[in-house]
């Protein structure tokens, strides 16, 4: 590189120039100039005389001091192509762990931008230093990294006419396969651009962590979040604040897209019944909840977690969520409706999920064989009978599917009842004790836990 | 007629079978040879299915002409020999749509994917031809990692993407080289509309 520089010293001072028109100091330009290209290829007396003596007086070379300054590099090819390789060179050695910040002090580009998407990040720089128009995006790709790829020819030529592989260009499963790592923001942005690709990107799945919505008497909002993996590390977006029927219009036109795969939605209604009589336009947005997810679509979700005052909205919610799809049904709530929930064993969603999990509220007051399709649950109890474990016996423990559940009881467990059905325990632990239950023909075996205010089940081997 | 050495330079003798050592040659568009290993080979299944077709000998390999691959060329097949020689012996990844892609960028393929974009999609497009299931996903997820963050017209930039008016401009192009009369209807038609009839018969 110091060969090159010491034989085209025309392009050593574009360099220098470039460096100036960046507002970069003697001493920053200086020191990043050592580090790139050897010592004494330039003093810094010399770089010194550049600055103050001819680039601040507008002249770039002595012996031809008519052209402005500001022209030297945009009507000169070989010189934009100079520049071009002097931000390689310095984008190298930032791939050795020098500082973005360091090397380009007063760019704007933060080091995520410029890891991401170096030529890009360089390419803004370059305009903004030089001018708007000067270079196309893909002339200046194609130098950046030849450059960066050691190839320092400026003067070969670019052979504009071959056929250039673009996006539009890529068959359409190629297409699928760039567009399936892009997250929702990224996907809106690209089908801005033109209509054919908003009917493309519209039509293809998007997965999705997590779709909060949040309505209460004080604050309502929408966010869309979490990450799947590290493809969506920048989705996280909210609208934070806003009014209940912002709230869920908003709601609604990210529901609404039939390709959405939710790992989570989560719905929460900070609200009592007397709170609702106070807020009327709160009341009348809960109300229209269930049909503001209903579409000619199931919505591809595979848990829900609903926190809400009454039991109420799961049987309006359940039924839109596709069923076989819905794994795991996550609850928060305090004041249970029986009919309600009687409607909500009875469908398909309740009946294929595989998990349910009680996260706190009031306690559970329907038959426990309601569970006993699931995989795994837990549940809040007013109390744990001896008629609960029987039925346990008869019914869970005979259900290939179950592999674990913990019941919470408010009232104190009597162990001597327990011992009745289970025989004598195998060990104790602190308060617990621990039984053993084996499953006819098979190695396998339940372990049940039980101290005074839970019992826990899990199936091992 | 030049060789190309590079993807075949870092061979593990002891790592690969006494059955898989075998190598075969190939032809870019612009007239460049490589040599690959059979196990390489296995990254791609369109060359896996073709050399098994083949059924070439190790003399076979020598002695007949290299097989022309003729759509691709050679600066784009070095890159996709040497993602294949890197990657020889990994298990490829089936993909069932049913749950979202995790794919990481490694290293190497960061390294070699440094490229201009002009290249980048013809590396994306020669591995969609030859069939390379994880260098198409680590391309295609280089290319979608340059739209994060970006606005639609830095995408446009980033892509060169065309506008609407554009695509319809290029659509228009397409359809009357197909026929050179729709123009002329189009022209009529609208000056027809311009006089005030509705109906252009």
């Amino acid at each position: 590189m110091t060969d090159f520089f010491k034989n085209n010293p025309k392009f050593l001072r574009h360099c220098l120039l470039y460096e100036y028109l960046q507002k970069n100091t003697v001493e920053e330009a200086f020191i990043v100039f050592c580090m790139m290209i050897e010592n004494d290829i330039v003093k810094k007396e010399e770089f010194q005389c550049y600055y103050y003596n001819q680039f601040e007086e507008g002249i770039f070379d002595k012996n031809d001091d008519n052209k402005p300054i500001t022209d030297i590099l945009q009507r000169d090819k070989y010189a934009l192509r100079a520049c071009i390789l002097y931000d390689s060179l310095k984008y190298k050695m930032a791939e050795f762990g020098h500082s973005t910040r360091f090397l380009w002090p007063k760019s704007n580009s933060t080091f995520y931008e410029i890891k991401s998407n170096p030529s890009f990040a360089m390419y803004k720089n370059f305009l903004k230093v030089i001018g708007e128009d000067v270079m196309e995006y893909r002339e200046f790709d194609f130098w950046f990294y030849r450059f960066l790829n050691g190839e320092y020819d400026l003067k070969c030529e670019r052979d504009e006419d071959k056929k250039i592989y673009e996006l539009m260009d890529m068959p359409i499963d190629v297409m699928e396969n760039i567009v399936e790592y892009l997250n929702i923001v990224d996907r809106i942005k690209l089908s801005k651009t033109s209509r054919s690709l908003q009917t493309f990107v519209e039509d293809q799945k998007l997965f999705q962590k997590t779709l909060f919505l949040g309505l209460s008497c004080y604050t309502s909002g929408v966010s869309l979040g979490d990450i799947v993996n590290s493809t969506y590390t920048q989705s996280y977006r909210s609208v934070e604040g806003c009014t209940p029927e912002q709230a869920l219009l908003c709601f609604k036109s990210i529901i609404k897209n039939p390709k959405l795969h939710l790992d989570s939605l989560e719905i929460e209604l900070d609200v009592g019944q007397n709170w609702l009589e106070s807020f009327p336009s709160l009341e009348k947005v809960i109300n229209v909840l269930e049909g503001a997810l209903k579409f000619t679509h199931y919505l591809n979700v595979k848990e829900i977690f609903l926190a809400e005052y009454s039991w109420d909205q799961l049987s309006k919610i359940l039924p839109s969520l596709k069923p076989g799809y819905l794994t795991t049904i996550r609850i928060v709530s305090y004041n249970p409706n029986e009919d309600s929930m009687k409607k909500v064993f009875e469908t398909e969603q309740w009946k294929r999920a595989k998990c349910f999990e009680f996260i706190s509220g009031h306690e559970f007051i329907w038959p426990l064989h309601h569970l006993y399709h699931f995989n795994e649950f837990s549940v809040f109890l007013e109390t744990f009978s001896l008629e609960n474990i029987r039925q346990m016996k008869e019914m869970l423990f005979k259900s290939t599917n179950f592999k674990k559940c913990t019941v919470m009881v408010r009232r104190i467990i009597n162990m001597s009842t327990i011992e009745q059905e289970l025989g004598v325990y195998i060990r104790e632990y602190l308060d617990a004790r621990i039984y053993h239950y084996p499953i006819p023909n098979s190695t396998e075996y339940f372990e049940i836990t039980i101290d005074y205010e839970a019992i826990e089940i899990e199936r091992k081997k | 007629m030049s060789v190309e050495n590079a993807p075949v330079v870092d061979v593990d003798e002891a790592a690969i079978p006494v059955e898989k050592k075998m190598y075969y040659r190939f032809e870019s568009n612009d007239k460049k040879e490589f040599r690959v290993s059979e196990l390489a080979i296995q990254q791609s299944e369109t060359l896996n299915r073709l050399v098994e077709a083949m059924g070439y000998t190790s003399e076979d390999v020598e002695n007949k002409p290299a097989i022309a691959i003729e759509n691709i060329d050679g600066k784009t097949l070095k890159l996709v020999f040497q993602w294949c020689e890197h990657h020889k012996g990994e298990a490829i990844p089936v993909d069932d749509g049913s749950v979202p892609k995790i794919v990481e960028i490694p290293e190497f393929d960061a390294k070699l994917m440094d490229i201009d974009n002009g290249l980048l999609f013809k590396l994306i497009w020669a591995a969609d031809y030859l069939n390379i299931v994880q260098l198409l996903n680590v391309s295609c997820k280089k290319v979608a990692n340059m739209a994060q963050g970006k606005t639609p017209a830095q995408l446009r930039r980033v892509y060169l993407l065309p506008s609407d008016e554009e695509d319809e401009a290029a659509k228009r192009a397409a359809q009357e080289a197909q026929d050179p009369r729709a123009r002329e209807v189009e022209e009529e038609f609208e000056e027809r509309k311009r006089q005030g009839g509705n109906s252009f018969f």
